[in-house]
């Protein structure tokens, strides 16, 4: 049955792979997933900017001698921090994260022990991430009662496809889309929804609220332990949930490389490789499913 | 162990977590101070705040010699501001690079749009900059309440006026 060894076949082959990858020290597979982040994240107004931490970023993967050299590592601590202080008011929050684990990787590299080093930022970083993200969603006064998601599923494009599922036609879109568009400073305008968006973006509002407090309590604090023991599930839930609907490809990788660094289970470890690994498909899969979906439904 | 190796590793083990929390906590400051949006400086306030940079808009309003009021769009491109200074004005509305907008508005050479009584603003030489009595710029932010879904917005940085 050559058909059904095939897949089979496969799977042996990636598990192989996965393994491979998983066996060589920690610290240097750690290395060498940040390093591909760093070559392919970045904004495109920077491009100009980024290029220098690029470039390393890219010798490193192609000499790997230097993935584990100290002085590579200052080199790009020093080009990401000084990317971030000049560029502070225009870079996005996981650009902030990035930097501040390259900075951990170099301080990790001094250390008897790099992966000791890199578990314990990685874990710290994870939980303070997540925490203010939380301190943020009950201070910010517009995420409790709906209103941050209700308005982002009617006029941010990459949420739409909520919208037509809750039946507001792509029309109706675009018009809200052009209410907004001539929105002066003086006046208001009524944006057209209907109650089950209103439902859907408060039931949306709590669920995010949930898990990102989890991750930031089961990450900070080792009591109560049966949640400490259980972080990376709820990390791991959070990535997929949150990452397939809104597609941010570098928050998802360096939440799973930090995830993997702080890992302390084979299973798990291998989970969150294997989702870093596949991050092309699981990512871009479901936004092809919504393409689908705004072309059937639009 | 040694005090040397203490302060190692507490810089190994604290240096990294403390400086996010710097950074975060700054950012919160900021965003109460001079209306920074949540959306950027660090503080992890994305998707929690409809505040976002790019529905913010800046008003510029001038009084023309005339004693006309016109309306002055700082939309990109444009040879006065780069698309980038927009951006930073929008996402961090200071006082002094309000101030410093307004005053470079008010030596400007203002250019009728499509929209009537609504002007472009170009880099000016002194002879064709236009005859201006006062410029008035603020900085909005997004609101929105969901039932029903109205959206409106408010002014996130003080009124800064500029005159000759």
């Amino acid at each position: 049955m050559p058909a059904l060894r095939e897949p089979r076949d496969f799977f042996r082959r990636w598990s192989g792979f996965v393994s491979a990858l998983i066996k060589q020290p920690r610290h240097q597979l750690i290395l060498k997933l940040t390093a591909v982040i760093l070559l392919l994240h970045g904004i495109e107004d920077l491009r100009w900017a980024m290029l220098p931490e690029k470039a390393l970023a890219a010798a490193m993967l192609f000499w790997p001698g230097l993935l584990t050299r100290r002085l590579t590592w200052v080199s790009l601590s020093i080009l990401a921090v000084w990317n971030n202080m000049g560029n502070w008011p225009f870079l996005v929050n996981h650009e902030y994260l990035i930097t501040y684990w390259v900075l951990a990787c170099t301080l990790a590299l001094y250390a008897f022990v790099p992966t000791a080093v890199m578990a314990w930022n990685a874990r710290l970083l994870i939980g303070l991430c997540f925490s203010f993200a939380t301190l943020w969603k009950l201070l910010s006064g517009e995420y409790l009662d709906g209103s941050f998601l209700h308005l982002t599923v009617l006029l941010d494009p990459r949420l739409s496809s909520i919208a037509l599922l809750s039946g507001v036609s792509a029309e109706t879109l675009q018009a809200n889309a052009d209410l907004f568009s001539r929105l002066q400073t003086s006046g208001f305008s009524e944006l057209r929804t209907n109650p089950l968006i209103s439902s859907i973006s408060l039931l949306l509002s709590y669920w995010t609220l949930l898990i990102e407090g989890l991750v930031a309590l089961s990450f900070l604090c080792p009591r109560p332990r049966w949640l400490y023991q259980r972080r990376d599930w709820g990390l791991l839930l959070f990535t997929f949930t949150t990452y397939t609907i809104i597609p941010v490809f570098s928050f998802a990788a360096v939440l799973l490389v930090l995830g993997l660094a702080q890992c302390e289970y084979p299973q798990r470890e291998r989970l969150y490789l294997q989702a870093w690994l596949l991050i092309p498909i699981w990512m871009v899969l479901p936004q092809a499913l919504f393409y689908l979906l705004r072309l059937l439904v639009g | 162990m040694s005090i040397r190796n203490a302060t190692i590793q507490l810089v190994q083990k604290g240096a990294i977590p403390l400086l996010l929390a710097i950074v975060a906590g700054r950012q919160l400051v900021l965003t109460q101070t001079v209306g920074l949006s949540p959306w950027h400086g660090g503080g992890f306030g994305m998707f929690a705040s409809i505040d976002r940079d790019e529905w913010r808009q800046v008003e510029a309003v001038a009084t023309d010699c005339e004693g006309k009021t016109i309306t002055i769009t700082l939309e990109s491109p444009s040879d006065l501001f780069s698309s980038r200074s927009l951006i930073y004005l929008r996402t961090v509305p200071e006082l002094p690079l309000l101030a410093t907008v307004a005053q470079a508005l008010l030596q400007a050479e203002l250019r009728p749009t499509e929209q009537p009584a609504v002007y472009s603003a170009h880099m000016a030489s002194t002879s064709n900059s236009t005859c201006l009595q006062q410029v008035r710029l603020q900085v909005w932010r997004l609101r929105h309440q969901r039932q029903p879904s109205l959206i409106w917005y408010e002014p996130i940085s003080p009124l800064v006026e500029a005159r000759p």
